[in-house]
Protein backbone atom coordinates (compact mmCIF):
# COMPACT_ATOMS: atom_id res chain seq x y z
CA UNK A 1 0.00 0.00 0.00
CA UNK A 2 1.47 3.37 -0.88
CA UNK A 3 0.87 6.69 0.84
CA UNK A 4 2.33 9.08 -1.68
CA UNK A 5 -0.59 11.28 -2.64
CA UNK A 6 1.59 11.28 -6.02
CA UNK A 7 0.53 7.99 -6.95
CA UNK A 8 -3.20 9.02 -6.61
CA UNK A 9 -2.66 11.89 -8.44
CA UNK A 10 -0.69 10.22 -11.21
CA UNK A 11 -3.32 7.43 -11.85
CA UNK A 12 -5.78 10.18 -12.41
CA UNK A 13 -3.50 12.28 -15.18
CA UNK A 14 -4.54 9.89 -18.09
CA UNK A 15 -8.20 11.15 -17.84
CA UNK A 16 -7.24 15.08 -16.45
CA UNK A 17 -4.98 15.09 -19.56
CA UNK A 18 -8.60 14.19 -22.05
CA UNK A 19 -10.53 16.67 -19.41
CA UNK A 20 -12.91 13.30 -18.43
CA UNK A 21 -12.50 13.66 -14.74
CA UNK A 22 -15.93 14.05 -12.29
CA UNK A 23 -15.69 18.07 -11.10
CA UNK A 24 -14.25 16.62 -7.45
CA UNK A 25 -11.61 14.31 -8.57
CA UNK A 26 -10.22 17.05 -11.42
CA UNK A 27 -10.64 19.44 -8.01
CA UNK A 28 -7.85 17.93 -6.25
CA UNK A 29 -5.70 16.62 -9.10
CA UNK A 30 -5.46 20.61 -9.84
CA UNK A 31 -5.07 21.96 -6.01
CA UNK A 32 -2.13 18.61 -6.38
CA UNK A 33 -0.38 20.22 -9.62
CA UNK A 34 -0.31 23.30 -8.12
CA UNK A 35 2.46 22.48 -5.64
CA UNK A 36 3.95 19.59 -7.45
CA UNK A 37 6.46 19.97 -9.87
CA UNK A 38 7.21 16.34 -10.58
CA UNK A 39 3.79 15.70 -11.20
CA UNK A 40 3.37 18.58 -13.38
CA UNK A 41 5.99 17.07 -15.38
CA UNK A 42 4.24 13.82 -15.96
CA UNK A 43 1.27 15.32 -16.77
CA UNK A 44 2.99 17.23 -19.48
CA UNK A 45 3.88 13.95 -21.02
CA UNK A 46 0.80 12.34 -21.15
CA UNK A 47 -0.19 15.92 -22.88
CA UNK A 48 3.08 14.64 -25.45
CA UNK A 49 1.50 11.14 -26.10
CA UNK A 50 -2.24 12.57 -26.92
CA UNK A 51 -0.44 15.43 -29.10
CA UNK A 52 1.64 12.09 -30.96
CA UNK A 53 -1.62 10.49 -31.23
CA UNK A 54 -3.69 12.71 -32.42
CA UNK A 55 -1.37 13.75 -35.14
CA UNK A 56 -0.62 10.22 -36.62
CA UNK A 57 -3.54 8.76 -36.03
CA UNK A 58 -6.33 10.80 -37.46
CA UNK A 59 -5.00 10.72 -40.61
CA UNK A 60 -6.89 9.25 -43.58
CA UNK A 61 -5.74 7.56 -45.85
CA UNK A 62 -5.15 9.25 -49.27
CA UNK A 63 -7.02 7.33 -52.19
CA UNK A 64 -7.70 7.74 -55.65
CA UNK A 65 -11.10 8.67 -56.93
CA UNK A 66 -10.93 5.16 -58.91
CA UNK A 67 -10.40 4.15 -55.99
CA UNK A 68 -13.51 5.17 -54.00
CA UNK A 69 -15.60 4.62 -57.30
CA UNK A 70 -14.85 1.36 -56.75
CA UNK A 71 -16.13 1.02 -53.32
CA UNK A 72 -19.39 3.35 -54.05
CA UNK A 73 -20.32 0.24 -56.96
CA UNK A 74 -19.39 -2.56 -54.83
CA UNK A 75 -21.73 -0.75 -51.89
CA UNK A 76 -24.65 0.09 -54.67
CA UNK A 77 -24.83 -3.92 -56.00
CA UNK A 78 -25.34 -4.57 -52.33
CA UNK A 79 -28.93 -5.29 -51.39
CA UNK A 80 -29.14 -4.86 -47.84
CA UNK A 81 -32.39 -6.66 -46.00
CA UNK A 82 -34.09 -3.71 -45.08
CA UNK A 83 -34.29 -2.53 -48.21
CA UNK A 84 -35.02 -5.77 -50.31
CA UNK A 85 -37.49 -7.26 -47.79
CA UNK A 86 -39.57 -4.25 -45.31
CA UNK A 87 -40.73 -6.05 -42.34
CA UNK A 88 -43.42 -7.96 -42.52
CA UNK A 89 -45.88 -6.37 -40.38
CA UNK A 90 -48.24 -7.76 -37.51
CA UNK A 91 -52.15 -7.79 -38.32
CA UNK A 92 -52.82 -5.93 -35.53
CA UNK A 93 -50.10 -3.77 -35.87
CA UNK A 94 -51.60 -2.88 -39.64
CA UNK A 95 -55.64 -2.17 -38.47
CA UNK A 96 -55.20 -1.62 -35.19
CA UNK A 97 -54.24 2.41 -36.40
CA UNK A 98 -56.78 2.07 -39.15
CA UNK A 99 -59.57 1.48 -36.89
CA UNK A 100 -58.09 3.84 -34.30
CA UNK A 101 -58.68 6.74 -37.35
CA UNK A 102 -62.32 5.59 -38.12
CA UNK A 103 -63.20 6.04 -34.40
CA UNK A 104 -61.86 9.23 -34.33
CA UNK A 105 -63.40 10.26 -37.19
CA UNK A 106 -66.38 8.57 -35.91
CA UNK A 107 -66.18 10.61 -32.55
CA UNK A 108 -65.79 13.34 -34.57
CA UNK A 109 -68.87 13.33 -36.92
CA UNK A 110 -70.94 12.46 -33.76
CA UNK A 111 -69.58 15.78 -31.65
CA UNK A 112 -70.50 18.03 -34.96
CA UNK A 113 -73.14 15.65 -36.45
CA UNK A 114 -75.16 14.38 -33.91
CA UNK A 115 -74.44 16.68 -31.15
CA UNK A 116 -77.10 19.45 -32.09
CA UNK A 117 -79.63 16.74 -33.09
CA UNK A 118 -79.67 15.72 -29.72
CA UNK A 119 -80.02 18.93 -28.02
CA UNK A 120 -83.13 19.69 -31.19
CA UNK A 121 -84.45 16.72 -29.54
CA UNK A 122 -84.14 17.81 -26.07
CA UNK A 123 -85.57 21.45 -27.30
CA UNK A 124 -88.38 19.58 -29.24
CA UNK A 125 -89.20 17.20 -26.17
CA UNK A 126 -89.01 20.31 -23.24
CA UNK A 127 -91.95 22.07 -25.81
CA UNK A 128 -93.79 18.91 -26.18
CA UNK A 129 -93.49 18.76 -22.19
CA UNK A 130 -95.03 22.02 -22.06
CA UNK A 131 -97.60 21.20 -24.46
CA UNK A 132 -98.80 17.71 -21.99
CA UNK A 133 -98.47 20.29 -18.83
CA UNK A 134 -100.70 23.02 -20.45
CA UNK A 135 -103.05 20.37 -21.85
CA UNK A 136 -103.66 18.95 -18.43
CA UNK A 137 -104.11 21.71 -17.14
CA UNK A 138 -100.96 21.07 -14.85
CA UNK A 139 -99.93 24.01 -12.64
CA UNK A 140 -96.34 22.64 -12.34
CA UNK A 141 -94.04 23.46 -15.15
CA UNK A 142 -91.47 20.80 -16.65
CA UNK A 143 -87.99 21.28 -14.88
CA UNK A 144 -86.55 22.14 -19.08
CA UNK A 145 -86.50 25.64 -19.73
CA UNK A 146 -89.18 26.36 -22.35
CA UNK A 147 -88.38 29.57 -23.30
CA UNK A 148 -84.82 29.09 -24.22
CA UNK A 149 -86.32 25.38 -25.62
CA UNK A 150 -88.72 27.98 -27.92
CA UNK A 151 -85.99 29.83 -28.76
CA UNK A 152 -83.79 27.36 -29.99
CA UNK A 153 -86.30 25.47 -32.04
CA UNK A 154 -87.27 28.40 -33.62
CA UNK A 155 -83.56 28.82 -34.66
CA UNK A 156 -83.58 25.23 -35.89
CA UNK A 157 -86.46 25.08 -37.79
CA UNK A 158 -85.22 28.81 -39.64
CA UNK A 159 -81.79 27.79 -40.00
CA UNK A 160 -80.11 24.84 -39.06
CA UNK A 161 -76.83 25.64 -39.19
CA UNK A 162 -76.85 28.28 -36.81
CA UNK A 163 -79.08 26.28 -34.14
CA UNK A 164 -75.99 23.39 -35.01
CA UNK A 165 -73.22 25.76 -33.83
CA UNK A 166 -74.89 27.43 -31.22
CA UNK A 167 -75.78 24.02 -29.99
CA UNK A 168 -72.08 22.66 -29.97
CA UNK A 169 -71.14 26.03 -28.10
CA UNK A 170 -74.40 26.20 -25.65
CA UNK A 171 -73.68 22.90 -23.66
CA UNK A 172 -73.68 24.37 -20.31
CA UNK A 173 -71.29 20.95 -19.14
CA UNK A 174 -68.84 18.45 -20.52
CA UNK A 175 -71.51 16.47 -18.39
CA UNK A 176 -74.39 17.17 -19.76
CA UNK A 177 -72.69 16.80 -22.87
CA UNK A 178 -71.24 13.24 -22.33
CA UNK A 179 -74.84 12.32 -21.01
CA UNK A 180 -76.77 13.30 -24.24
CA UNK A 181 -73.36 11.41 -26.17
CA UNK A 182 -74.40 8.45 -24.03
CA UNK A 183 -78.01 8.80 -24.84
CA UNK A 184 -77.76 8.99 -28.22
CA UNK A 185 -74.78 6.67 -29.45
CA UNK A 186 -74.97 3.67 -26.45
CA UNK A 187 -72.64 3.65 -24.48
CA UNK A 188 -70.86 0.42 -25.78
CA UNK A 189 -70.05 1.69 -29.25
CA UNK A 190 -68.70 4.88 -27.28
CA UNK A 191 -66.67 3.08 -25.11
CA UNK A 192 -65.08 1.21 -27.89
CA UNK A 193 -64.41 4.62 -29.52
CA UNK A 194 -62.47 5.53 -26.68
CA UNK A 195 -60.73 2.74 -26.26
CA UNK A 196 -59.24 2.18 -29.55
CA UNK A 197 -58.06 5.79 -29.26
CA UNK A 198 -56.60 5.08 -26.22
CA UNK A 199 -54.93 2.12 -27.71
CA UNK A 200 -53.98 4.58 -31.03
CA UNK A 201 -52.15 6.50 -28.42
CA UNK A 202 -49.96 3.79 -26.71
CA UNK A 203 -49.33 2.53 -30.37
CA UNK A 204 -47.65 5.86 -31.09
CA UNK A 205 -45.99 6.59 -27.50
CA UNK A 206 -44.75 3.17 -28.79
CA UNK A 207 -43.52 3.80 -31.66
CA UNK A 208 -41.84 6.79 -31.15
CA UNK A 209 -39.62 5.13 -28.46
CA UNK A 210 -38.98 2.44 -31.10
CA UNK A 211 -38.12 4.91 -33.72
CA UNK A 212 -34.71 3.68 -34.91
CA UNK A 213 -35.75 0.29 -35.25
CA UNK A 214 -38.62 0.67 -36.56
CA UNK A 215 -37.68 -0.62 -39.80
CA UNK A 216 -35.55 -3.37 -38.36
CA UNK A 217 -35.15 -5.85 -41.45
CA UNK A 218 -34.97 -8.95 -39.73
CA UNK B 1 -24.36 23.84 -47.43
CA UNK B 2 -23.46 19.71 -47.80
CA UNK B 3 -26.13 17.70 -46.24
CA UNK B 4 -25.18 16.22 -42.60
CA UNK B 5 -24.01 12.62 -42.42
CA UNK B 6 -27.10 11.88 -39.86
CA UNK B 7 -29.85 13.31 -42.87
CA UNK B 8 -27.97 11.41 -45.95
CA UNK B 9 -28.02 8.27 -43.69
CA UNK B 10 -31.76 9.02 -43.29
CA UNK B 11 -32.40 9.69 -47.13
CA UNK B 12 -30.53 6.18 -47.75
CA UNK B 13 -32.78 4.22 -45.30
CA UNK B 14 -36.05 6.00 -47.41
CA UNK B 15 -34.51 4.66 -50.29
CA UNK B 16 -31.95 6.93 -51.94
CA UNK B 17 -28.88 5.12 -52.80
CA UNK B 18 -27.46 8.31 -53.81
CA UNK B 19 -27.68 9.48 -50.23
CA UNK B 20 -25.14 6.52 -49.17
CA UNK B 21 -23.05 7.30 -52.02
CA UNK B 22 -22.04 10.46 -50.60
CA UNK B 23 -21.03 9.33 -47.45
CA UNK B 24 -19.05 6.27 -48.40
CA UNK B 25 -17.05 9.08 -50.62
CA UNK B 26 -16.91 11.23 -47.79
CA UNK B 27 -15.96 8.45 -45.37
CA UNK B 28 -13.82 5.60 -47.34
CA UNK B 29 -10.59 7.78 -47.02
CA UNK B 30 -11.32 7.96 -43.02
CA UNK B 31 -12.07 4.24 -43.04
CA UNK B 32 -9.22 3.18 -45.16
CA UNK B 33 -6.81 4.93 -42.27
CA UNK B 34 -8.03 3.78 -39.44
CA UNK B 35 -8.21 -0.28 -40.79
CA UNK B 36 -4.47 0.97 -42.03
CA UNK B 37 -3.68 1.25 -38.67
CA UNK B 38 -5.41 -1.40 -36.81
CA UNK B 39 -4.34 -3.97 -39.70
CA UNK B 40 -1.42 -5.27 -40.64
CA UNK B 41 -1.09 -5.91 -44.27
CA UNK B 42 -2.29 -3.12 -47.18
CA UNK B 43 -4.16 -5.64 -49.20
CA UNK B 44 -5.87 -6.94 -45.74
CA UNK B 45 -6.86 -2.87 -44.76
CA UNK B 46 -8.23 -2.56 -48.12
CA UNK B 47 -10.77 -5.65 -48.02
CA UNK B 48 -11.15 -4.11 -44.27
CA UNK B 49 -12.53 -0.97 -45.44
CA UNK B 50 -14.70 -1.71 -48.04
CA UNK B 51 -16.30 -4.37 -45.74
CA UNK B 52 -17.09 -1.89 -43.17
CA UNK B 53 -18.55 0.56 -45.54
CA UNK B 54 -20.68 -2.70 -46.90
CA UNK B 55 -21.64 -3.65 -43.14
CA UNK B 56 -22.46 0.12 -42.59
CA UNK B 57 -25.20 -0.26 -45.43
CA UNK B 58 -26.27 -3.44 -44.27
CA UNK B 59 -26.55 -2.19 -41.14
CA UNK B 60 -28.31 0.66 -41.54
CA UNK B 61 -31.45 0.58 -39.86
CA UNK B 62 -29.67 -0.01 -36.60
CA UNK B 63 -27.78 3.08 -36.53
CA UNK B 64 -29.36 5.67 -34.24
CA UNK B 65 -29.34 9.26 -36.52
CA UNK B 66 -29.71 11.23 -32.97
CA UNK B 67 -25.69 9.75 -32.47
CA UNK B 68 -22.68 10.69 -34.81
CA UNK B 69 -22.69 8.83 -38.14
CA UNK B 70 -18.76 9.08 -38.14
CA UNK B 71 -18.42 7.61 -34.11
CA UNK B 72 -21.25 4.86 -34.95
CA UNK B 73 -18.97 4.06 -38.84
CA UNK B 74 -15.71 4.30 -37.01
CA UNK B 75 -16.78 2.07 -33.97
CA UNK B 76 -18.29 -0.34 -36.32
CA UNK B 77 -14.97 -0.25 -38.38
CA UNK B 78 -12.94 -0.64 -35.34
CA UNK B 79 -14.97 -3.85 -34.32
CA UNK B 80 -14.87 -5.38 -37.72
CA UNK B 81 -10.67 -5.14 -37.75
CA UNK B 82 -10.35 -6.51 -34.49
CA UNK B 83 -11.95 -9.88 -35.46
CA UNK B 84 -10.23 -9.48 -38.64
CA UNK B 85 -7.16 -9.36 -36.81
CA UNK B 86 -7.74 -12.34 -34.70
CA UNK B 87 -8.38 -14.45 -37.40
CA UNK B 88 -5.16 -13.34 -39.26
CA UNK B 89 -3.02 -14.13 -36.05
CA UNK B 90 -2.70 -17.84 -36.82
CA UNK B 91 -1.01 -16.30 -40.26
CA UNK B 92 0.81 -13.33 -39.18
CA UNK B 93 1.81 -11.28 -42.28
CA UNK B 94 4.68 -8.37 -42.26
CA UNK B 95 4.28 -5.34 -41.86
CA UNK B 96 5.66 -3.45 -45.42
CA UNK B 97 8.09 -1.29 -45.70
CA UNK B 98 6.74 2.46 -45.75
CA UNK B 99 6.55 4.39 -48.72
CA UNK B 100 5.18 1.55 -51.12
CA UNK B 101 2.42 2.55 -54.00
CA UNK B 102 -1.08 0.98 -54.45
CA UNK B 103 -2.48 3.69 -56.35
CA UNK B 104 -2.40 6.03 -53.13
CA UNK B 105 -1.70 9.40 -53.71
CA UNK B 106 1.90 10.55 -51.78
CA UNK B 107 1.29 12.77 -48.75
CA UNK B 108 2.32 16.24 -50.83
CA UNK B 109 2.04 18.65 -48.05
CA UNK B 110 5.73 17.81 -46.61
CA UNK B 111 9.61 17.97 -48.19
CA UNK B 112 10.45 14.56 -49.19
CA UNK B 113 12.80 14.06 -46.08
CA UNK B 114 10.08 15.43 -43.67
CA UNK B 115 7.09 13.28 -45.31
CA UNK B 116 9.76 10.44 -44.64
CA UNK B 117 10.46 10.99 -41.00
CA UNK B 118 6.77 11.63 -40.31
CA UNK B 119 5.77 8.57 -41.96
CA UNK B 120 7.93 6.66 -39.97
CA UNK B 121 6.63 8.21 -36.82
CA UNK B 122 3.02 7.18 -38.19
CA UNK B 123 4.03 4.06 -38.61
CA UNK B 124 5.53 3.61 -35.12
CA UNK B 125 2.62 4.89 -33.66
CA UNK B 126 0.40 2.18 -35.61
CA UNK B 127 2.61 -0.48 -34.59
CA UNK B 128 1.82 0.45 -31.09
CA UNK B 129 -1.95 0.58 -31.63
CA UNK B 130 -1.97 -2.73 -33.42
CA UNK B 131 0.03 -3.94 -29.74
CA UNK B 132 -2.61 -3.21 -27.86
CA UNK B 133 -5.32 -5.63 -26.47
CA UNK B 134 -8.18 -6.35 -28.69
CA UNK B 135 -10.39 -5.05 -26.43
CA UNK B 136 -9.00 -1.47 -26.34
CA UNK B 137 -8.26 -0.85 -29.69
CA UNK B 138 -11.82 0.65 -30.08
CA UNK B 139 -11.90 2.85 -27.13
CA UNK B 140 -8.59 4.43 -28.04
CA UNK B 141 -9.15 4.99 -31.80
CA UNK B 142 -12.59 6.85 -30.88
CA UNK B 143 -10.70 9.04 -28.90
CA UNK B 144 -7.84 9.78 -30.88
CA UNK B 145 -8.99 9.48 -34.75
CA UNK B 146 -12.48 10.72 -33.47
CA UNK B 147 -11.68 12.96 -31.47
CA UNK B 148 -15.23 12.02 -29.44
CA UNK B 149 -15.10 12.40 -25.46
CA UNK B 150 -15.63 9.44 -23.34
CA UNK B 151 -19.16 10.28 -23.00
CA UNK B 152 -19.73 10.03 -26.27
CA UNK B 153 -17.57 6.65 -26.81
CA UNK B 154 -19.68 5.23 -24.21
CA UNK B 155 -23.08 5.94 -26.02
CA UNK B 156 -21.16 4.67 -29.36
CA UNK B 157 -19.70 1.38 -27.88
CA UNK B 158 -22.73 0.67 -25.50
CA UNK B 159 -19.97 0.36 -22.59
CA UNK B 160 -20.53 1.94 -19.10
CA UNK B 161 -18.46 5.04 -18.78
CA UNK B 162 -16.44 3.56 -16.12
CA UNK B 163 -15.22 0.80 -18.93
CA UNK B 164 -14.47 3.60 -20.99
CA UNK B 165 -12.08 5.24 -18.54
CA UNK B 166 -10.54 1.55 -17.27
CA UNK B 167 -9.93 0.91 -21.22
CA UNK B 168 -8.31 4.15 -21.81
CA UNK B 169 -5.97 4.31 -19.19
CA UNK B 170 -4.61 0.84 -20.05
CA UNK B 171 -4.32 1.59 -24.01
CA UNK B 172 -2.83 5.01 -23.06
CA UNK B 173 0.01 3.30 -20.62
CA UNK B 174 0.50 0.33 -22.84
CA UNK B 175 1.10 3.45 -25.48
CA UNK B 176 3.35 5.28 -23.26
CA UNK B 177 5.01 2.43 -22.82
CA UNK B 178 5.57 1.46 -26.26
CA UNK B 179 6.36 4.95 -27.52
CA UNK B 180 8.71 6.47 -24.88
CA UNK B 181 11.52 7.27 -26.98
CA UNK B 182 8.38 9.44 -29.36
CA UNK B 183 6.91 10.71 -26.46
CA UNK B 184 9.90 12.09 -24.94
CA UNK B 185 11.02 13.85 -28.19
CA UNK B 186 7.32 15.45 -28.36
CA UNK B 187 7.24 15.97 -24.19
CA UNK B 188 11.11 18.14 -24.76
CA UNK B 189 10.07 20.40 -27.43
ZN1 LIG C 1 2.89 14.95 -7.09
Amino acid sequence: MSHDPCDTIRDLLPAHVDSALDPGEAEVVDAHLAGCVACRRERERWVALNRLLDEHLAVAEPVTSAGVEAVVQRVRAERPAWRVAPTPVRFWRAWLPAAALAAAALVLVLIGGYAPEVRLADAKGALLDQAAAMAQGSRTLPQSAPEEAVAFYADAVEWPGQAAAGAVRGWDSSQAFTQALVRRVGLAPLAACLLLLLAANLMVARGARLAPRAVSGR
Amino acid sequence: MAASDERLAQQALRGDPEAFDTLVRRYYPRVLGLCRKLLNSREAAHDAAQESMLRAYRKLHLYDPSRRFSAWLMTLTARLCVSLGQRSQREPEPWEEVGETDGSLPDAADGPAEATEKAQVAARVAEAVRSLPDLYKPVCVLRHVEGLSYQEIAEATGLPIGTVKVHLFRAKKHLREQLADLAEAEFEE
